[in-house]
């Protein structure tokens, strides 16, 4: 017998913690210490797990016309969502090359890249963001998960 | 372009460098550590601009309020 017959809907949406990365971390294996050099972007629903569609990344700037350093976004899943990381508990899951752009500018708008997710993150894992180099002064790339909590 | 950098892992927390950004392609060409070994871009480290850096540590350094609880100002 199948364990489930019935269609699954998320029950909220959830954006989770959109995450600003401020530093680089040139490992992708998953090393590192989370707010530090690795970025929790979403925690898993603790109970029932969570779909994610998509991971939404801009380059933002605090000062405007600002270019932002070229660079490689690293997406891992993990089951830490605090503290350390090692390549033990935290795997890639894609790496999506970040062109510089010239971030808030008056009449040009900037290109989000999009990672697509469209899978069920378990209960007890998350998502985790990286750079490979460090942003540039007054920028950074921020990742806004988009998907659902059962 | 020469940018200040501060290095985070554990073997190296707070040791100091510069990142070398090639303007034209807004690209990081190398880090180089303070004694001026310079690592083109090995995996395995971490590390984020100084200016960054000060701006993060003065937040940890500033105490967080907690915020007023609802009809706490009319008690």
């Amino acid at each position: 017998m199948p364990g489930n017959t019935d269609p699954l809907y998320s029950r909220a949406g959830t954006l989770g913690v959109p995450a600003a990365v401020t530093a680089a971390n040139t490992s992708s294996q998953g090393g590192g210490t989370i707010g530090t050099d690795i970025f929790l972007a979403l925690t898993a629903d603790a109970i029932n797990g969570s779909f994610i569609r998509e991971l939404r990344m801009n380059p933002v700037a605090s000062v405007a016309a600002t270019a932002t350093t070229a660079t490689v976004a690293r997406v891992f899943l993990s089951t830490q969502a605090s503290g350390a990381t090692t390549s033990a508990n935290t795997h890639l899951f894609a790496e999506v090359a970040l062109a510089s752009q010239t971030a808030d500018q008056a009449t040009t708008a900037t290109t989000p890249v999009i990672v697509p997710m469209n899978f069920v993150l378990p209960a007890g894992w998350s998502v985790l963001i990286t750079n490979h180099a460090a942003p540039a002064a007054n920028t950074n790339w921020k990742t806004i998960p988009i998907g659902g909590n059962y | 372009m020469k940018t200040p950098i501060v290095f985070l892992n554990a073997a190296h927390a707070g040791r100091r460098g510069f990142m070398d950004v090639d303007e034209s392609s807004h690209t990081v060409m190398s880090i180089t550590f303070d004694d001026g070994t310079t690592v083109p871009d090995n995996p395995g480290y971490s590390y984020r601009t100084a200016d960054v850096d000060a701006e993060i540590k003065a937040k940890e350094a500033t105490p967080v309020l907690e915020p007023e609880q609802p009809g706490e100002l009319n008690a």
